[in-house]
């Protein structure tokens, strides 16, 4: 059904293509099958337009009946929303109906809105990222750290020189060589820096095989189209509906992979799935069957998806590749960990088709527990998938996964929300305390010094453990998007959801008065998003 | 009595220029150029004084400051840090640590020798 906002757009729209045809409204009307009044009342928004009426139309206005749908122009309405509720842009004054408004009667003037809006999302991302970058880069910490050297060395010999007068020849002639070796390394050192901030590296590099997985998917904004249908044709063939059970999946994947001829040995005493040969598979019955079922899902994709895997990550090796990124190189840990990540996706497509997942998780308000119980998967399943809902309505989530050190597991980022890359986080995040109490997802809204608000999702996990004496390992995931969402699909008030005034770094962060400031920050004031 | 100064430095550079002023300043010097071997000297002697760079290989500056006021024989020995990293919290943390002063490159070898008269050694 089309939404109030869509139905609105749609009016104007037609009037507009209408008026392009130089048509009456009785022309339109006749064309259409309909009376001129009934057709006045859907210009001005009086009537809904669907189903026959919608098609009827869309072939007397000679569109596509997409261009009726007012799909297009519900995306830049709610651009256009989120961007009047940011506290750095907008105003309390304007409303969705506002922008609405502009869309349908002025739609280039609200595009170009659009554009700008998310030029300056992108130029304040990018500020906070080079912010972060400089404050915690590896490459660059070393540079300055061995320039720093350098100019010690050469500055104590210069003083060295100046200052004693009785220096023997050859102990002269060995200062005058350290000036000149610390020289050239201070050359090299300060060389490296510079290619650092060359103008043609317009785009942050990425510096491990997590910053590259995150930029790939970022590209792609966290969803891979032709993996999703090539999986959903798998299950098709399979036979497994969006209703199957672990035991019927578990059965058709099985049944599956000893179809192209090889073997699942279910005897062993270990506690986690195994791959002892590239024809064999380990599905311990001491493992638990959501570990066995989402192992089975990746080795088996990994075989029969190959190729549509290989297509995805060709786009990021040949040197025609991306422009904003540098070709990975053929073989590399990257590339293999890229490789790994998109047969990860496909395998969480499998285990959660695309419409179902949508649905369950508007229902339960994105509860992670709630989904990874229910389609019987890891909360770092849940997560990732919940990355990837945005194409359908649902809000753009970015997703941080965590050790109990702080380290960072696994990452995406949207539009709106970018996790710290470098240094680390805020200890205010939820995600952080998660690791204390029990593995229930905790809600919280998180306001930024900029004055941003987040809405957050996190919850701890216990991985399976190798062995019955191995401790599990524990990690955290935590989903943030723009707070505006927080209410929108429940209706509830948020007010109950805790609130904490936080930052992204310690460097990155104004408040002074935090008690859990790790470091001095390195910018006084933030600008843009921090 | 000669006075013994323990420098713990991986740039070898910079261990030869403070050798050649604490030398002539009537110190003998040991070197170290890990914090590995910085704890060996430590475990073997009793120096005056320790000049820890905080960046090394095997143990930094830090792990070794950390050791030498866990043993008794070293509670109080005088210890410079050392550090191209001069931010407030590694200045922060070498006091904490118990450092009795930090130096941060690049620096003034008037700075250095004051500071090491300073702490008596």
């Amino acid at each position: 059904m089309v939404s109030a906002v869509r139905q609105r757009l749609i009016g104007p729209r037609v009037r507009a293509r209408r008026t392009a045809l130089e048509l009456t409204q009785a022309a339109l009307a006749e064309r259409a099958g309909i009376s001129t009044s009934y057709l006045n009342l859907i210009e001005n928004n009086k009537r809904p337009v669907a189903g026959r009426l919608q098609i009827a139309l869309a072939e007397a206005l000679d569109i596509d009946i997409s261009a009726l749908s007012g799909a297009a122009e519900q995306q830049l309405t709610d651009a256009l929303s989120l961007a009047a509720a940011d506290p750095a842009l907008g105003s309390a004054a304007l409303t969705p109906a506002d922008a609405a408004e502009l869309v349908g009667h002025y739609p280039e003037w609200a595009r170009l809105t659009a554009r700008a809006v998310a030029a300056y999302r992108e130029q304040a991302s990018q500020t906070v990222a080079l912010t972060d970058r400089l404050a915690h880069d590896p490459v660059i910490a070393n540079a300055v750290h061995q320039m720093l050297t350098n100019i010690a060395a050469v500055r104590s010999t210069a003083e060295i020189l100046t200052s004693v007068q009785d220096l023997p020849p050859e102990q002269l002639q060995r200062f005058h060589a350290i000036i000149e070796e610390q020289s050239s390394a201070l050359t090299d050192a300060s060389g490296t820096l510079a290619a650092v901030f060359d103008p043609t590296n317009t785009h942050l590099r990425p510096v491990t095989s997590l910053d590259v997985i995150e930029d790939a998917f970022a590209r792609r904004q966290n969803r891979l189209p032709a993996l999703e249908d090539a999986v959903t044709h798998l299950r098709a063939r399979l036979h497994i509906d969006a209703e199957a059970t672990g035991a019927i999946i578990d059965q058709a994947l099985a049944g599956h992979w000893k179809s192209l001829g090889l073997k699942i040995d279910s005897t062993g005493t270990a506690m986690v799935p195994s791959q002892p040969s590239p024809s064999t598979l380990s599905l311990p019955r001491a493992a638990p069957a959501a570990t066995n079922r989402a192992f089975l899902a990746l080795k088996l994709l990994e075989r029969v998806l190959a190729n549509q895997v290989e297509t995805e990550l060709s786009g990021e090796l040949t040197p025609d590749g991306p422009s904003d990124a540098p070709p990975l190189a053929i073989g590399s840990p990257a590339a293999t960990d890229l490789r790994a990540a998109f047969v990860q996706y496909a395998a969480d497509a499998l285990l959660m088709p695309y419409g179902a997942f949508l649905a369950d998780a508007v229902a339960w308000r994105f509860d992670i527990a709630m989904l990874a119980a229910s389609y019987d998967v890891d909360v770092a399943a849940a997560a990732r998938r919940l990355t990837t809902l945005q194409h359908g309505g649902a809000p753009a989530f970015a997703m941080l996964a965590v050790n109990p050190s702080g380290a960072r597991l696994d990452r995406r980022r949207t539009t709106d929300v970018a996790m710290p890359r470098f240094g680390a986080g805020c200890a205010l995040w939820a995600i952080h305390s998660a690791f204390n109490g029990t593995e229930r997802a905790r809600e919280q809204i998180i306001e930024m010094p900029t004055g941003e608000r987040l809405w957050t999702i996190a919850i701890a996990m216990s991985a399976p453990g190798k062995s019955a004496d191995a401790a599990p390992p524990r990690r955290a995931y935590m989903l943030a998007t723009p707070a505006i969402h927080a209410g929108t699909f429940s209706g509830e008030d948020t007010g109950h959801v805790p609130s904490v005034a936080a930052g992204i770094t310690c460097e990155l962060c104004p408040r002074g008065d935090c008690a859990y400031r790790a470091a001095a920050p390195i910018l006084a004031e933030i600008t843009g998003k921090a | 009595m000669t006075k013994t100064v323990l420098i713990a430095e991986d740039e070898p550079h910079i261990v030869e220029l403070l050798t050649f002023l604490l030398e002539r300043e009537g110190y003998a010097v040991t070197a170290a150029a890990d914090g590995e071997a910085a704890l060996t000297v430590l475990a073997n002697t009793t120096p005056d004084l320790a000049v820890l760079d905080v960046m090394m290989l095997k143990q930094s500056g830090f792990d070794v400051l950390r050791e030498a006021r866990n043993d008794p024989r070293h509670k109080d020995l005088p210890i410079i840090i050392l550090t191209a990293r001069g931010q407030t919290r590694d200045r922060e943390t070498a006091i904490e640590m118990g450092a009795d002063a930090f130096i941060a490159k690049p620096f003034s070898n008037q700075d250095v020798l004051a500071t090491l008269r300073r702490l008596g050694a």
